[in-house]
């Protein structure tokens, strides 16, 4: 009889408090469409694993060793990034290569948030990894907080992935704050030029050669995008190209959040480490825009054609995403006012900088430990 | 100062200085492609 109800004897606040957690994680799936492919996965993996002698986690359960195998291997998210690089279209950027230092500029808020980490007395590997939510690419936080403080996984993907879903809400007023009118009724010429295939070709194999030479440990992660990337340009493997971005996508990003979802156990994760660390990613988030808004106004003082300061905010990862808040903010102050396609290169270079950060932490966390 | 803090601001400066030179890198590499490509005769799309 024991045996039984032992599922409910050994319920506590904390398995109640975890399945409110997983139900909103699923609600802001379903009902408001933040993130769905990911947030509804880790929240019904979250139910999953706190279920008391929950037979899917533990040394047998199928969680665990999709955890084990997956996530602990740094398979899934080199992966991920083989499907998010077959996905991504570098043309937009390689017409206006320029853009490429909005990409660097707003990684700012991962550096930023790092050191308010250690000021907050996390040691520099933690920080590191509370840092790189700033990189709002899910896959690199995912791999530098395996690789760095694997106890603070769970919190940091569902911080990075929260916040990439709520980047229309974040970046708008922080842009507001930091630019006139006048700023963000700058236009901005486009010229749309034809770019060789070679260059779409070549494009990858250079990039993974100079970020992997400069950085060797980022090789997995640049390296797997890249080869997406190269499947998708080379125009020869239509096929192989359709599966990296349908079903090897859909695939990993389903065992993905699912296994995440599996580590939100209570007594992980309903400590002070987890607010800390949302509130934490927050702050990123914000430096990252402000490092590209405020990046692009430095630029201004010296361009003849100005830049709208709008568009250093589109440096970070969350593609496409932060790309269409910036012209839909641009559109509300001038309905004419067409900085779409500056947008888009400005993000694409931040899908890049996150990878190169993130590379560039992993290289250089190690050098000052003690 | 606290070492930690000394560590900190150390990967501050040569993290966002890192990226910011590989991307200059990048930059001008891309723009090296586009004109040696340009160049060159446009190859067979498939």
């Amino acid at each position: 009889m024991n045996e039984l109800l032992a599922g409910i004897v050994n319920l506590h606040l904390g398995n109640f408090v975890m399945f409110g957690i997983s139900l909103i994680l699923i609600y802001l799936a379903i009902a408001k469409d933040y993130e769905p492919m990911l947030l509804l996965p880790i929240g019904f993996g979250a139910l999953l694993a706190n279920i008391p002698f929950s037979s899917a986690i533990g040394h047998e359960g199928f969680l665990t060793i999709l955890y084990n195998y997956g996530i602990r291997t740094e398979l899934f998210p080199v992966l991920i990034f083989v499907a998010v690089g077959a996905m991504i279209d570098f043309k937009p950027l390689l017409q206006n290569p320029f853009m490429l230092f909005f990409g660097a500029a707003a990684q700012f808020g991962i550096f930023a948030c790092l050191f308010v980490a250690v000021l907050m007395g996390y040691d520099l590997k933690e920080a590191a990894s509370i840092g790189i939510i700033g990189a709002a690419d899910g896959p690199t936080s995912i791999y530098v907080a395996n690789k760095f403080a694997e106890r603070l996984l769970a919190p940091i993907s569902v911080a990075a992935y929260s916040y990439m879903s709520l980047v229309p809400i974040i970046q708008p007023p922080v842009i507001r704050a930091l630019t006139t009118r006048q700023e963000r009724l700058i236009r901005m010429t486009y010229h749309q030029t034809a770019i060789p295939k070679l260059v779409e070709i070549a494009f990858p194999i250079v990039i993974t050669l100079i970020a992997g030479i400069v950085a060797p440990i980022s090789v997995a992660l640049i390296g797997s995008l890249m080869f997406g990337n190269l499947i998708r340009a080379c125009g020869v493997l239509e096929r192989l190209s359709n599966a990296a971005q349908n079903e090897l996508a859909n695939l990993v990003t389903l065992m993905l959040g699912i296994t995440i979802g599996s580590t939100m156990i209570a007594q992980d994760f309903l400590r002070a480490d987890t607010l800390i660390i949302m509130g934490m990613g927050l702050i990123a988030f914000i430096f990252d825009t402000a490092g590209g808004v405020l990046f692009a106004k430095f630029l201004n003082l010296f361009l003849k054609n100005k830049v709208n300061p709008m568009v250093g905010a589109a440096g970070i990862s969350a593609f496409p995403m932060s790309a269409r808040v910036i012209q839909r903010m641009a559109k509300e102050e001038d309905p004419t006012n067409f900085i779409l396609m500056q947008s888009t290169s400005a993000n694409v270079a931040g899908q890049l900088g996150s990878i190169v950060a993130g590379g560039l932490l992993l290289a250089l966390v190690p050098l000052f430990m003690k | 100062m606290n070492p930690e803090i000394d560590a900190a601001l150390k990967i501050m400066g040569l993290g966002l200085g890192g990226v910011f030179t590989v991307l200059i890198l990048f930059y001008f590499v891309t723009r090296l492609m586009i004109v040696i490509a340009r160049k060159l005769p446009p190859m067979e799309e498939k």
